[in-house]
């Protein structure tokens, strides 16, 4: 508050330097970034004493701030920039509201962090309409105590699916009360599963359904395995993200974004470990869906738009990155960031955890596939169900083959 | 009326009538004819669908997978929450001669439920409910009785949010069966005492339940209203799942509007919900006014 | 038509009794040492005040409520712990209680459906399955319909209760009371929902009931006027007590207590405290209480007793004096409508005939009776 009250004194100052720009601001989500987003406003505006930035209230979720922001652009209220979460800056683009950045990307996006991995989260049909502003990826959170009575050890945590199989049947048959590994039947994890085996959701110009592959049958035999062989059970998500703090369940595939939250719930119960998600493809073939947020450009006021710019191209610098890393746990969707140790080697060396997820972010990250057209959500929940049939006992190929055609059918692919 | 006079009464309804027309009739005209588009929220466009909205509603495997889990939920919620007030209310009742406290307390214990906040109730449950940690599962594996995954098994998922539905609604209808009971004329009873009616149950034939006529279809049109538009439950326990085993016509309604943007289809769901509701309105005051009024 | 409704053999015993019967509500004691016979044939009234303890007292007697301590007696047998049923007492409500949801029909065949058909048997369609069950329907039925002719409710069997009248409802609450073919029949304020015309005649009709049926009746009334008109005999009860019963003249008359003086009567009887001013009127005035009904007041130049009139209430056929007297007790006194009256304020002399004259005991308020 102090720097901005300096830098309106300093605008004031210096008269009529520039004309004052205000910038509307949309985020969501404010239990993990209401804070993360006034200090970025603040150390964006001490350096562009020209512009404003005023934040809207923030939406619940990511769901409801779309949902906001639609209405909003029918009423012709939207405001200028919009932090969205990573797999839904379609919906604005499918509806023309999200504003291409191409014009504005410097000439060598990889000198200033921005890495085509990156720019990949924002990217469609070769234009770039969002920007990666946090990150994160699928992990294997582990409870070391359940796998030391399994009879197993972090040093020799498998790094394969039948490794972990395996190891998961053990801490299952440990008690009534205690489950072996649990992963959400859901589009995201089946997309990350997928890619861990090289597959692709869709053909590179969205026409055709394409994990009915092989990739695809293996990713959701992963499922089915851990049903079958390690007792995964169809218990809910809000159910499995209270037992694995409760040192209840051994090992569970989430999201990294989860990490302080688990952290903080396992406390001093045990030592919550992130491992790395095992890799089955060549590195070359395999991307990690990234979820998270970018940030997209809705004004269509060319005066705004530069301003808007700047304050994009700061939110996604190394230094904003620092700050959003720190305050949120996100992975940094800036290369510099984590290349450079100036910028988060204290916070790494005292957050193990969080380099095994940013390294993986860094090294796997690839685009959340939305679905296009007026379908596009309601596959994903269609994808849920049908998973949860494998989940249930039916068989992979064959499911995944079901689900392929019902799908194509949805999105009107044949 | 005198032309002053009712210009009087016009300029003092208007505003009234204007925000009713404003709020109210504008926004269902256009619920009633988005019902009829493929709109998209925030779309630039929309194009004429006919009934092809409806026929996804009735025809689709999810359309009908909504209906039909919200037709059991109401056939469940609706006898079995009616039929429980009207115990509990009798049980208070006549507890409520001889131990007037208990009574009381008891009274306010069944009501709890309706006076909570629902969405904080609904995490309470699903404490409760948890498969390995909740405290229904810790009991009954201790008593060597299988751990049912009481809100993420596909076959049970239905009838535990059913059974929340019933725990919610017991207490309201349990306060309107006690006025009911209350508004029974003393001298009935006595009546039928001395006409020869007494026994418990034929007391209850022959007065008590014939006098709650009025009292018992205004309480079954109320439950069915609430069992119909059942949502916050399954908002926060489930969200329609697991695949859609607890899929209703509302949750369906939010799903479709509001997480896949899909305004016309909500729409048409929307219209077919008031058709629905309108009708049972209609059939209460028809009713009301034929039979149990007793005219 | 009569003879389905005879009633049971005259006996000496009384056909209801209560003896020594009191009602207390916690602390309150609301019916104190109560005993009253009611013959069969005999048509009593229970005259109180609300609050006089009068419906209690009918509600023990129709079983209703327990007597906290006394006896109930039934042609000379206990009945005190008896259910209202086994009395086979028949009571008719206040508000006529009458089950809305049922035909007149069916309101009336109610007593004899309970005590006749088994709970089973009481079922809708029960009456298909048994040939048993079908001929006691039968027959519930031939006497519904008598019992409905008697009350001219022939033409009404199919109506809702709520389809009548208040004398139409009135009737079917008789009916329904009268079916059973009860020892003895209570009638809790059955004019009070009436409007004047139709209680005129409804009174008729009750005393023509009570004759053509031969059963003991019990009349519980706060209004004299239908207590007078209706009963043999009145029971005046007075804080849970009974302060007389005597026949309707008698009460009149010669009332036993300066409260049933009070209480009895279209005016409140003017009493004298012991005093100069009651002993002008009659010389146990010295040291008892003078009582002059209203209505034997007369006005006379000459006579003993000297008011100041303070208004005049015009009634058509008389007219009410409120005065004060000379020692300044508010009186009140009736005179013929068409008499000339002096305008307020004046000074008047009124008289009254020796045998019209009550004397009470100062202390006690008891009866005192005089020479005429």
């Amino acid at each position: 508050m102090k720097t901005s009250l300096l830098a309106l004194g300093l605008a004031l100052a210096a008269g009529s330097a520039a004309a004052d720009t205000t910038l509307r601001v949309h985020y969501a989500i404010p239990t993990i970034w209401a804070d993360t987003q006034a200090a970025l406003a603040e150390a964006f505006m001490a350096a562009h004493p020209d512009v404003t930035i005023e934040l809207d209230g923030p939406a619940e979720g990511y769901a409801e701030g779309v949902q906001r922001l639609l209405r909003e652009s029918v009423a012709g209220t939207a405001p200028d920039v919009a932090w969205v979460g990573l797999n839904l800056w379609r919906v604005l683009e499918a509806r023309d509201l999200a504003q291409p950045l191409d014009a504005f990307l410097p000439e060598d996006p990889e000198a200033q962090g921005y890495t085509g991995a990156l720019l990949s989260l924002g990217r469609f049909e070769n234009t770039q309409y969002a920007l990666g502003t946090s990150a994160s990826t699928l992990v294997a959170y582990v409870n070391p105590d359940l796998v030391e009575r399994a009879g197993g050890s972090m040093e020799n945590f498998p790094t394969d699916y039948d490794g972990i199989i395996e190891l998961a049947a053990k801490i299952d048959a440990l008690d009534a009360t205690i489950e072996g590994v649990w992963v959400s039947p859901h589009d995201w994890r089946f997309q990350s599963f997928l890619g861990a085996h090289g597959g692709r959701p869709m053909t590179e110009n969205e026409s055709d359904i394409t994990f009915d592959s092989d990739a695809g049958v293996a990713a959701a035999t992963v499922y089915s395995r851990f049903a079958s062989e390690a007792g995964m059970s169809t218990m809910g998500q809000n159910d499995a993200r209270q037992a694995f703090p409760a040192g209840t369940l051994g090992i569970m595939f989430e999201s990294s974004s989860l990490m302080t939250r688990f952290a903080e719930g396992a406390g001093e119960r045990f030592d919550m470990t992130v491992t790395p998600m095992p890799i089955v493809a060549a590195d070359e073939e395999v991307y990690l869906p990234t979820g998270g947020s970018g940030i997209v450009m809705l004004t269509d006021d060319a005066e705004k738009q530069q301003a808007a710019w700047d304050y994009i191209s700061f939110v996604t610098s190394p230094e904003a990155q620092k700050i959003i890393v720190e305050t949120t746990g996100y992975a940094p969707t800036n290369a510099l960031v984590v290349e450079d140790a100036s910028y988060l080697g204290d916070f790494y060396a005292q957050n193990p955890n969080a380099r095994v997820a940013h390294a993986q972010v860094a090294q796997y990250a690839g685009p959340w596939y939305a679905y296009p057209g007026a379908e596009g959500v309601a596959v994903t929940d269609v994808i849920a169900a049908d998973l949860l049939g494998v989940v249930e006992g039916a068989d992979p190929r064959e499911a995944v083959e079901n689900l392929a055609e019902t799908t194509r059918s949805m999105l009107g692919f044949n | 009326m005198r032309p002053r006079e009712s210009l009087t009464s016009l300029v003092l309804t208007a505003p009234a009538t204007l925000a009713l027309v404003i709020f109210v009739f504008l926004p269902v005209a256009v619920v009633f004819l988005l019902a009829f588009t493929n709109y998209q929220i925030g779309a630039p466009g929309l194009g004429w669908v006919g009934l092809d909205n409806f026929e996804q509603l009735f025809g689709s495997r999810l359309g009908r997978n909504a209906l039909l889990n919200t037709l059991t939920y109401v056939a469940i919620v609706i006898p079995a929450s009616v039929g429980l007030g009207l115990l509990v209310a009798l049980g208070l009742h006549a507890l409520a001669r001889s131990m007037p406290r208990l009574s009381d307390v008891l009274k306010a214990v069944y009501f709890l439920p309706v006076a909570a906040t629902l969405v904080a109730m609904a995490v309470s449950w699903q404490m409760l409910l948890h498969p390995s940690l909740g405290l229904i599962n810790t009991w009954s594996s201790a008593l060597g009785l299988p751990a049912p995954l009481w809100l993420s098994d596909r076959g049970l998922v239905l009838y535990t949010l059913s059974a929340i539905g019933i725990w919610q609604s017991v207490g309201y209808n349990m306060v309107l069966f006690l006025a009911g009971l209350a508004a029974i004329p003393p001298a009935l009873y006595d009546a039928a005492e001395v006409d020869g009616a007494t026994g418990g149950w034929s007391r209850f034939w022959l007065v008590t339940w014939p006098m709650l006529g009025p009292t018992t279809l205004f309480v079954l049109v109320v439950t069915a209203a609430s069992a119909f538009r059942v949502f916050e439950t399954v908002a926060t326990l489930t969200k329609g799942g697991p695949a859609f085993a607890s899929d209703t016509i509302v949750y369906a309604l939010y799903r479709e509007g509001f997480v896949y943007f899909k305004a016309g289809y909500a729409s048409a769901i929307t219209v077919v919900f008031f058709l629905a509701l309108l009708l049972l309105t209609a059939l209460q005051v028809w009713v009301i006014e034929r039979k149990v009024h007793y005219r | 038509m009569n003879d389905i409704l005879q009633s049971a053999p005259h006996t000496d015993l009384p056909a209801l009794s209560l003896r020594g019967v009191s009602k207390r509500f916690g602390e309150a004691e609301v019916v104190s040492d109560f005993s009253l016979d009611l013959y069969a044939g005999e048509f009593v009234a229970l005259l109180g005040a609300s609050g006089s303890g009068k419906s209690t007292t009918l509600r023990m007697l129709a079983g209703l409520e327990r007597p906290s301590s006394g006896q109930v007696l039934m042609g000379g047998v206990d009945v005190t712990d008896l259910r209202p049923a086994a009395r086979n007492i028949a009571l008719m409500f206040q508000s006529y209680a009458l089950y809305p949801h049922l035909t007149v029909r069916q309101n009336i065949a109610t007593p004899l459906r309970q005590a006749l058909l088994s709970a089973a048997a009481r079922l809708p369609g029960a009456a298909l399955l048994s040939a048993k069950t079908r001929e006691t329907e039968a027959a519930i039925n031939s006497r519904t319909q008598s019992v409905a002719q008697m009350l001219r409710l022939d033409g009404l069997l199919d109506r809702k209760p709520g389809q009548l009248s208040g004398g139409q409802q009135q009737r079917v609450a008789l009916a329904r009371a009268l079916v059973r073919d009860p020892s003895a029949f209570l009638l809790d304020e059955p004019l009070s929902n009436l409007d004047t015309a139709l209680r005129h005649t409804t009174r008729e009709e009750i005393r023509d009931l009570h004759r053509r049926t031969g059963h003991a009746f019990l009349l519980v009334t706060h209004d004299q006027a239908d207590a007078l008109s209706m009963a043999d005999r009145i029971a005046v009860m007075i804080a849970g007590r009974v302060a007389q019963c005597a026949p309707a003249a008698d009460i009149y008359h010669r009332p036993a207590t300066r409260e049933v003086a009070r209480f009895i009567g279209a005016h409140r009887m003017n009493i004298f405290s012991p005093g100069p001013e009651a002993a002008s009127l009659h010389p146990r005035g010295a040291q008892d209480d003078i009582g002059i009904r209203p209505e034997a007041l007369h006005i006379d130049p000459k006579g003993p007793l000297s008011a100041t009139l303070q208004c005049a209430a015009f009634h058509g056929e008389e007219t009410l004096l409120h005065l004060r007297s000379d020692s300044g007790a508010e009186l009140l006194a009736v005179t013929d409508g068409s008499a000339p009256l002096p305008p307020q304020g004046s000074k008047m002399r009124f008289a009254a005939p020796a045998a019209r004259l009550h004397c009470f005991d100062a202390a006690t308020g008891i009866r005192k009776e005089i020479a005429a």
